[in-house]
């Protein structure tokens, strides 16, 4: 069985959050809505500052508390690693969201098929992508754009992966942050990359085992880190 | 039954038949012929070293359904004996690979004997020719078919050797000489109605064996013989395009055809049963069934609605005074509470048309920086709260015999039913989709183990059915009792005292009891339990886990029960001047009481801010800062000053031995709003600041249309309240000072 996982250089990252766009592109997420994201933050007191970049998206816990405390059954995590929402399902009480000590569930607080970047009005989706229309595994699993009242967040891009496609933000990186594979094939990129470097997980003291392996020196707990972004009213849906 | 039983044993049976016969499919392991998808397991056969594969057709221009021989050559030398080649409609490793899924059917493979797609070698050693015979899709379009060399593995199929494929054209360019197909009637994309003529010019060089009429992928008729003409009601179908197709076949085989489209546009009569239709049919349902169990219970209901109207006393009287009737005061609250259902009507229309994004939830975390809950959450905790101690009073005046309090167990019974529903109607106003509620019940046994939120559904669930029926059945007496003396309500008690026996009373009682020990137990689970678990179980955010949250909320539910229970005892007796009924000394003890859980609170709160404040996380300790120094300073000091103050009146004025009423319920108000003040403590500013430190502090400021909606839950509570004391008795009569049981109803005995 596979078992997927990524590994992210933060020693490569440059903060370009080209992997942001790219993410918003194939999944067709609407405003104000970035399943994958990526930390600008100040790390350390002046002079000794330093500006640090984190890309984030869904950590894809093995023991992953979201799929725990759904009350439906909606959000699950699959043999091959990935936790996804069915949309069919979800009921929108949100919480998964609140269980989350990732912050990466993203609501469809209106109707996600206005109002991108662009408003495009009644006419509809910029485009359409057939992909997210398909059920995998059984399940209405992939994609941004379905209901309002829903919840969604990272899939790995799932539509991708049954066509042996990297996820988006992996494929599009210009200087290879990320690498993505099989974690149980000793010769996979990421099975590599974490073998080869020093790396570290986001809040692992809580047991959610995440599938998201960061490259460099882990956070120092020592030191201050300030975040630099705060565009609340810009990105409102 | 036994018919029943073994029809689901055999039911049964059947299902799991069905479960364990394999079904078909593509096979994966590339052993001997067969059907193949893209990756063959791990089974492969290795690559053919060096060795090319070259396909071949006689015509790549096909009509619908044709049958085409395509040749595969492999030339060169192979590392083993064993060969597998095959024959694929798409280059991706994706199972709709295998011809079939692009509407081919092979009728001949290699073997000759066959239909598959994959077909293995065990002796090959050189140049071989294989041949498949497929049938063409039956929808026009290019189809591209592949043949390659069997090899691949796990999710990783490799497409060393193959070759670059055959497009087919199905469709155009048909055979020469074969039928060709004018459609002169109908126009293509014509709009149509009632009849439609379709005629077709069909021309053939070998003689026509026969025409098929398509309309929408299906058959309608075949002719043979001219005139190719049909008369199509078009009333058989839906207003709308519709796809028609005539197909030609001459005695050759070869055949032509022709695809257009129509519009039906027919003026559709209304074929719906009319409102008033289903309101009679309804009513005569209703009459039926009625006359039939009058028929059925006639001696009893006549009996029953016989009996003679006796007169009440003048206690009776005062006691029933919302019954008998109504001051402009009360009016007044009904038409203020109805504007408050109103509100919350309209606005929960706005919020489902709109979705949530007319509230100030927003994501928690970037780029959003909001709180996923808000004050639905807030009302919800709040709402729970004060359903318990309702019912906790009442089911501990019954266990442990606190007569002094009986007079306002019902009220506190009343109270608790009706803020129950409304904590309900909070989660369902809070959720995206309230109209897949029902999905938390079809999966329930799934998500029970782990899903607190299910939890609560639970416990909630059996709280409010307990709490109904122990209202209902200690109502039956009473109830009984004014049945004769009520004339206004004597059908609708009737109808509530179906099965009403004059010797009931013991039982009622026995059965009481024990509902009411359970209640005591279940509020453990749900106020001091599934409640504080909600959030006490959750490590991703700060401020909320850890074991304080049940003896937190315990305290907070029942003090702001018992705060509830003597404002709406105090207003209630100021309204019906019943000071003779209520004592002012169950005041006294509810208020002292109060005062005892208020500090309570406040005690575990000092425990809570400490451990937050000492030596905990960074993450915990940012919150606590926000509610003691930073943003949400502003409501937290009030609301412990709030907490301070009541207790400080109360237990002083306990101490004191001097007691006000008025003070008494305008502290309990104090509490009522300071506690749901303190709910919102809880919930948001963990929501607002996460656990990872990378996020920046979030906002969240609730719109008018959750005020609307949290100030709607009330006015729906208070219009419940007024409803039910406008329709039954809200003391108990029976009970009551200065009425004697001995004036009760023997008629029946």
């Amino acid at each position: 069985m596979v078992r997927y996982a990524m590994a992210i250089d933060l020693t490569r990252c440059m903060g370009c959050r080209a992997c942001v766009e790219a993410c918003k592109v194939e999944n067709n997420t609407p405003q104000g809505i970035f399943w994958m994201w990526v930390f600008r933050y100040e790390e350390g007191n002046y002079p000794n500052s330093k500006i640090r970049y984190m890309p984030r998206p869904c950590q894809h816990c093995d023991n992953a508390p979201c799929t725990k405390v759904c009350p439906v059954g909606a959000r699950f995590k699959r043999e091959d690693g990935l936790v996804l929402t069915d949309v069919n399902r979800c009921i929108g009480c949100r919480y998964c969201e609140v269980a989350c000590p990732y912050g990466v569930n993203y609501f469809n607080w209106k109707k996600p098929w206005k109002n991108q970047y662009y408003d495009w009005g009644e006419e509809g989706l910029p485009y359409r992508n057939p992909d997210h229309e398909i059920e995998y595994e059984g399940r209405l699993v992939s994609g941004g754009n379905h209901f309002v009242g829903v919840m969604g967040k990272c899939t790995f891009c799932v539509h991708r992966l049954v066509k042996g496609l990297k996820p988006a933000c992996v494929a599009n990186c210009p200087v290879n942050v990320f690498s993505f594979g099989d974690l149980d094939d000793p010769n996979s990129e990421v099975s590599k990359a974490i073998a080869d470097k020093n790396h570290f997980r986001l809040q692992v003291e809580l047991g959610t085992e995440p599938k998201v392996y960061y490259l460099g020196a882990p956070l120092d707990p020592r030191v201050l880190r300030r975040p630099l972004d705060s565009t609340r009213e810009e990105v409102n849906p | 039954m036994r018919k029943l039983l073994t029809f689901f044993a055999l039911a049964i049976l059947c299902v799991a038949a069905v479960g364990i016969i394999p079904t078909g499919g593509a096979l994966k392991g590339g052993v001997e012929s067969g059907i193949q998808q893209y990756d063959c397991g791990s089974s492969c056969h290795v690559t053919l070293g060096g060795a090319t594969i070259t396909m071949s057709a006689p015509s790549l221009n096909l009509t619908r359904g044709q049958s085409v021989t395509i040749t595969v050559t492999v030339s060169g030398s192979n590392s083993g004996p064993i060969l597998g080649v095959m024959l694929v409609s798409l280059l991706d490793p994706v199972a709709a690979s295998v011809p079939s899924a692009a509407g081919w059917t092979i009728t001949a493979d290699p073997s000759g004997s066959g239909t598959n797609n994959y077909y293995e070698m065990t002796n090959y050693a050189g140049d071989t020719s294989l041949q498949w015979t497929l049938t063409a899709p039956q929808s026009d379009g290019t189809y591209t078919l592949y043949a390659r060399v069997h090899h691949g593995g796990g999710s990783e199929p490799q497409y060393e050797n193959y070759d670059l494929g055959l497009a087919f054209v199905v469709g155009a360019g048909t055979v020469p000489g074969a039928p060709s197909v004018v459609i002169t009637s109908p126009l293509d994309g014509a709009t149509v109605q009632d009849t439609m003529v379709v005629d077709a010019t069909i021309q053939s060089s070998a003689a026509i064996a026969y025409v098929l009429l398509m309309i929408d992928d299906v058959v309608v008729d075949n002719k043979s013989t001219s005139p190719f003409r049909w008369d199509v009601d078009t009333l058989n179908y839906s207003n709308g395009v519709h796809a028609l197709n005539v197909t030609a076949y001459d005695v050759d085989g070869n055949s032509g055809f022709k695809n257009i489209t129509f519009n039906v546009n027919n003026v559709v009569e209304k074929k719906e049963i009319p409102t008033w239709v289903w309101i009679a049919a309804g009513g005569a349902v209703v009459i039926v069934a009625g006359i039939v169990s009058a028929l059925f219970l006639r001696k009893r209901l006549k009996a029953m609605l016989e009996g003679e109207a006796k007169e009440l006393s003048a206690t009776e009287r005062g006691l029933l005074a919302p019954l008998l009737r109504t001051k402009p005061s009360g009016y007044a609250l009904l038409v203020l509470s109805g504007l408050g259902a109103a509100l919350f009507a309209t606005m929960w229309y706005v919020q489902m048309t709109s979705g949530l994004v007319v509230t100030g939830m927003r994501d928690y975390g970037m780029p959003l920086r909001g709180s996923p809950w808000g004050i639905y959450i807030v009302n919800f905790i709040w709402f729970v709260g004060i359903a318990h101690g309702g019912i906790v009073m009442s089911a501990a005046i019954r266990v442990i015999r606190l007569e002094k309090y009986k007079p306002i167990a019902r009220m506190a019974e009343l109270l608790t039913v009706v803020t129950l529903l409304m904590a309900g109607l909070s989660i369902v106003m809070d959720m995206g989709r309230p109209d897949r509620l029902f999905k938390m019940i079809i999966y329930y046994a799934d998500r029970v183990p782990s899903s607190p939120l299910v939890w609560d559904l639970t416990v909630i669930m059996i709280y409010i059915t307990l709490s109904v029926i122990y209202l209902y059945l200690l109502m039956r007496e009473d109830l009984a009792y004014l049945r004769t003396r009520l004339p206004r309500f004597r059908i609708l008690y009737t109808l509530l005292l179906f099965g009403y026996r004059e010797n009931e009373k013991e039982k009622i009682e026995r059965i009481a009891w024990w509902i009411a020990l359970t209640l005591l137990v279940i509020v453990f689970l749900l106020s001091g339990g599934v409640i504080p678990w909600l959030f006490g179980l959750i490590a991703a955010q700060a401020g909320w886990f850890g074991a304080i949250q049940g003896p937190m909320y315990l305290a907070a539910a029942l003090s702001s029960a018992l705060a509830a229970i003597i404002v709406t005892a105090a207003v209630m007796r100021k309204a019906f001047h019943w000071e003779a009924h209520i004592d002012i000394s169950i005041f006294r003890g509810m208020g002292t009481a109060l005062s005892v859980l208020v500090i309570l609170y406040l005690w575990f709160t000092l425990h809570e801010q400490l451990t937050m404040q000492y030596a905990a996380p960074s993450s915990e300790h940012d919150i606590s800062d926000a509610m003691l120094f930073g943003s949400y300073a502003p409501f937290y000091w009030p609301v412990i000053a709030m907490m301070l103050g009541t207790f400080g009146y109360l237990a002083g004025s306990a101490l004191a031995k001097r007691f006000s009423l008025v003070g008494t319920v305008a502290a309990s108000a104090v509490v009522l709003v300071a506690f749901w003040l303190k709910r919102f403590l809880i919930v948001v500013p963990s929501l607002t600041h996460p656990r990872l430190e990378l996020y920046p502090e979030g906002i969240y400021v609730p719109t008018w249309v959750e005020y609307s909606l949290v100030a709607g839950t009330i006015g729906i509570a208070v219009f419940l309240i007024l409803l039910f004391i406008k329709l039954f008795p809200v003391m108990e009569i029976k009970e009551a000072k200065g009425v004697s049981n001995e004036s009760g109803d023997k008629r029946e005995a």
